[in-house]
């Protein structure tokens, strides 16, 4: 049963994007994506739940026989003559090269090891880490499917080589397909067939509004994901190399020559997590239609790359130097990308490095050898997904309404589009207070991290860093006058239900994070790490009373909103403080342009004060901080790969 | 019944909502009166008289005593958060519960002041309320490695492990008292670090984030105030815990010192401050923790 439900989970997904491609007919193409969300959604949930039949730890999974082997490396081959032919069409031979030589390793693989022609596999494997990708996937990915019907309806390109919604469709959906099969895949081609083809999805996507910027982020992002699929392929080849093994099962089990192996694909996971060094890509791919972003750069793509180290963190627990170093890769992305959020005026781009902030907290808490840590990186996954995805969401509504990226520009947004404000204000708050789950997942990371000395200094300043943009873009949405009532916002349907969707989603898992993190993300880290380290217990962790925090603080609004809100009087409102010089009601009625909060200058000619946030000007380069950031994580790199080898003999 | 702090906590591990209610209460009584002292002293090293030691709470009393007047309904909004997240916090201190999950309730208090400011269209406000992110950005390293510190002495992230070690925490950790100092002396915004806002309304960005808060509205802000100054004495005091005598000279030693920091020096820059904090009290918060490191 959950066999053909989940071969539908994968199949339905593709088929649907490949009838989008195909049909014309405006309607009919939403319809059918809408269709496509909802069957997503529910086969998703469906397969967890009838996936778990008795206790938790139970792990499902689907076994053919060895014939099904070389089908999946052919399908890897086809992709990557795919890419090549890509990479010959727009003549960059960077890609060319690195197509080619993930073409040899997957001959090399292929040719080498012992053929086992009797013996069986798992195909295909759903453990509670696949669970806990499946759900996110399903359920934001739809969402955010919802969303772009809305959304590419008033979104036309002008350059002359834009593709179609017929095309936008095609790959966005198709991807969702291809990202369920990634997380249920046991055997390593099938894995980088899937692998290879979310890169495609993203090339195909982050280049669809056509135009020489957008070619060339497309080709950055090609390139870079090329890189990891190389080395992806690399660590493929060195485990069927040396022991002959296929599946993920043979690489965890393993002795010390697969810890080579394991650090390659981390390596692959690197890139696709856009991690410093290689987050160039990310920023990049900003330039994409808003629901690209939203589903590939946060929500869903870019999980794959954490998902591959969260899977293979228990393939090198054994050597502490090596989780060092992964974890110091992890810990200076998250510094870099909170102290690069700090300069950034827009709006994508701040998502997009605090995206990178948070991923690379999540392996820096794969890199920490502790039970608590790994349950933090899976609960920082999840909710990272919905909240990251809704703030995506909320960002390319503002940005077609007001048609601007810039944070200063959002001035007065709480009036002009009230929803869309209300939505973006609570991803924003889930980003940063309690109980929601991004700031318990901070929490338990950074009471996890007094193992690992150096990484305190890290996870501390990042930490602050992070409050501070949030802070500054927070007050920047809110920033307005006196308003008697909020206006009605017009907006689609479709962007609605999905805005709220998602926003009563956040909502209701922000409110149940500690629970879930006890019942839920707990005991699957206890499954990783069986043998407790030094009996770290979350009820030794610091119990205190998150319901009666919760209870105080409503109390308190209740109060507010009994005694002061009800009654707030307009007699009560005054204008800001400019020294005295307000211009008066005459000077509002003369002239249109003059606002309430204007005021008199020099000689008696009417201001207006504008006052923009703090950017570090002067203090903080990026092109500077990014270079030396990149460079600082290449030589963790070096450091890693050197230590393997070093470790292999 | 010796007064100890073994004992306030038991009585708050045994009644809750009992002791949580008298502290709501006795907590801002101690901070005004706290308050009222600082003037006094401040007055007296000044040359002048200086107010009544009562003082801050006929200023409150007057406050909630005026007209209401505001610049908008989410304005106010915020004001009463940051009053319930600051009650919320000295609870949590006083039950010794996770000291992170403090530092996370006591910061977000100080957040809802920030958008407060942030929220209403006034230039003054504005630029007070980034200055003060900027202030809270260059204390929280700090905070955060203290904790860790004291998880490394007592291996619990709780308050009240910290009652078990026989010495106190002063001997094994006086650089972080001297970094908590300038800690401190933020949250209390005494000069030189009164950027954000200040007891006096003589600064280039007149008050800052109170600015446009008047009346009750402000009532609500310095009554949380009292709390908050409550909340940091209390802290200062934790560092001698074995000793209630001692823990209250060690507070009152703080606090003398910060009244007469806060009249010697005069008011930095955002950007000193940022290089300040993060160079010389975070260098000596790190070489304190490597002491500890076994």
């Amino acid at each position: 049963m959950v066999t053909w439900l989940l071969l539908s989970l994968i199949g339905i997904p593709l088929l649907g994007g490949a009838l989008a491609g195909l049909i014309r007919h405006d309607r009919l193409r939403d319809a059918l994506v809408i269709l496509s969300s909802v069957l997503i959604a529910a086969g998703g949930i469906a397969v967890v739940a009838l996936s778990l039949t008795g206790t938790s730890g139970e792990v499902w999974s689907l076994s053919v026989p060895a014939g099904w082997s070389p089908i999946g490396d052919a399908l890897e081959g086809i992709i990557i003559l795919v890419i090549l032919g890509i990479a010959i069409r727009i003549r960059n031979i960077w890609v060319a090269l690195f197509s080619v030589l993930q073409l040899l390793l997957c001959v090399a693989t292929y040719m080498t090891g012992t053929p086992n022609h009797e013996a069986s596999f798992v195909l295909f494997r759903i453990d509670n880490l696949t669970r806990i990708m499946l759900l996110v996937s399903c359920c934001v990915g739809p969402a955010i499917l919802i969303f772009s019907i809305g959304y590419m309806k008033h979104h036309h390109s002008k350059a002359p080589d834009a593709g179609g919604p017929g095309r936008f469709f095609l790959f966005l959906i198709g991807f969702l397909g291809f990202m369920i099969g990634l997380v249920v895949s046991n055997q390593l081609a099938y894995f980088s067939f899937f692998w290879e083809a979310t890169t495609l999805c993203s090339y195909a996507l982050i280049g669809h509004d056509g135009g020489d910027a957008r070619r060339v982020n497309a080709v950055r992002a090609l390139l870079i994901n090329s890189f990891g699929g190389v080395a992806l392929m690399l660590g493929i080849f060195l485990l069927k190399y040396k022991t002959g093994g296929e599946t993920f099962d043979e690489l965890l089990h393993s002795g010390n020559i697969t810890i080579l192996a394991a650090i390659m694909m981390c390596l692959g996971a690197f890139t696709k997590s856009a991690l410093f060094p290689f987050q160039s890509w990310l920023l990049g791919a900003m330039v994409a239609p808003t629901p690209v972003s939203a589903m590939l750069h946060a929500a869903t793509m870019v999980k794959a790359g954490v998902y591959l180290v969260m899977r293979i963190t228990p393939g090198f627990t054994s050597d502490s130097r090596v989780m060092m170093c992964v974890a110091f890769a992890g810990s200076l992305s998250f510094l870099g990308g909170a102290l690069l959020a700090c300069t950034q005026r827009n709006g994508k781009k701040i998502l997009a490095y605090s995206t990178i902030s948070n991923l690379g907290l999540v392996v820096a808490c794969a890199g920490i050898d502790s039970p608590i840590a790994y349950a933090a990186g899976l609960s920082i996954i999840s909710f990272h997904a919905l909240s990251k995805g809704l703030l995506f969401l909320c960002m390319g509504r503002i940005e077609s309404h007001i048609g601007s990226r810039d944070v200063e520009d959002m001035d007065g947004l709480m009036f002009k589009m009230p929803f869309t404000s209300v939505v973006m204000l609570l991803g924003m708050m889930s980003m940063l207070l309690p109980p929601f789950g991004m700031l318990m997942s901070k929490w338990l990371a950074i009471e996890a991290t007094i193992r690992s000395p150096f990484l305190l200094v890290f996870m501390v300043m990042g930490s602050a860093l992070t409050v501070f943009f949030w802070a500054k873009w927070i007050g920047r949405v809110q920033h307005s006058g006196y308003h008697e009532f909020l206006p009605r916002e017009k907006i689609d349907l479709t962007m609605r239900i999905s805005l709220g969707l998602m926003a009563v989603m956040v909502l209701i898992t922000g409110l149940l994070a500690m629970g879930i993190f006890i019942r839920v993300f707990i005991p699957m880290a206890e499954t990783v790490f069986p043998a407790s380290h030094g009996g770290d217990d979350l009820r030794e962790f610091g119990s205190f009373s998150a319901v009666g925090i919760f209870c105080a603080v409503l109390l308190g609004i209740l109060l507010h909103y009994l005694v002061v809100w009800r009654r707030f009087k307009r007699k009560w409102v005054s204008l800001p403080f400019v020294c005295g010089e307000n211009v008066s009601m005459e000077d509002i009625e003369k002239n249109e342009e003059v606002k309430s909060y204007d005021f008199h200058s020099v000689g008696g000619k009417i201001e207006h004060s504008h006052v923009t946030s703090y950017y570090f000007r002067g203090i903080i380069d990026e092109q500077r901080v990014s270079g030396l950031l990149t460079f600082l994580a290449w030589l963790i790199i070096l450091l890693l790969v050197g230590i393997t080898f070093k470790i292999i003999g | 019944m010796t007064m100890s702090f073994q004992t306030v906590f038991n009585f708050c591990c045994k009644d809750p909502y009992i002791s949580s209610i008298l502290l709501l209460i006795l907590a801002p009584v101690l901070g005004g009166l706290l308050q009222g002292l600082d003037r006094k002293i401040t007055a007296r090293m000044q040359g002048r008289y200086g107010p009544p030691l009562l003082q801050p709470f006929y200023d409150i009393i007057k406050l909630f005593a005026k007209e209401p007047m505001a610049l908008h309904r989410p304005q106010t909004v915020y004001a009463t958060l940051h009053l319930v997240f600051m009650m919320v916090a000295v609870v949590l201190l006083a039950q010794g519960s996770d000291l992170l999950m403090l530092l996370f309730v006591q910061a977000f208090s100080v957040i809802c002041l920030v958008l407060g400011g942030m929220s209403v269209r006034s230039p003054y406000s504005w630029i007070g309320s980034q200055r003060k992110i900027l202030l809270m950005l260059a204390l929280e390293p700090i905070l955060l490695l203290l904790i860790l510190a004291v998880n490394l002495k007592t291996d619990s992230f709780l308050g009240s492990s910290v009652m078990k070690l026989n010495h106190p925490l002063l001997l094994s950790m006086p650089l972080f008292f001297l970094a908590f100092l300038c800690v401190v002396a933020i949250e209390w915004e005494k000069s030189p670090f009164d950027l954000a806002t200040s007891h006096h309304a003589h600064q280039e960005i007149v008050k800052g984030i109170t600015l446009e808060y008047s009346g009750p509205f402000l009532g609500l802000i310095e009554v949380a105030h009292c709390y908050e100054v409550a909340f940091f004495f209390g802290l200062m005091m934790a560092f001698w815990h074995t000793n209630l005598m001692f823990s209250l000279l060690l507070g009152s030693g703080g606090f003398l010192f910060l009244i007469l920091l806060d009249n010697a020096f005069s008011r930095l820059t955002p950007n000193w401050v940022l290089r300040y904090m993060w160079t010389v009290p975070l260098s000596l918060a790190l070489v304190n923790l490597i002491w500890l490191w076994e």
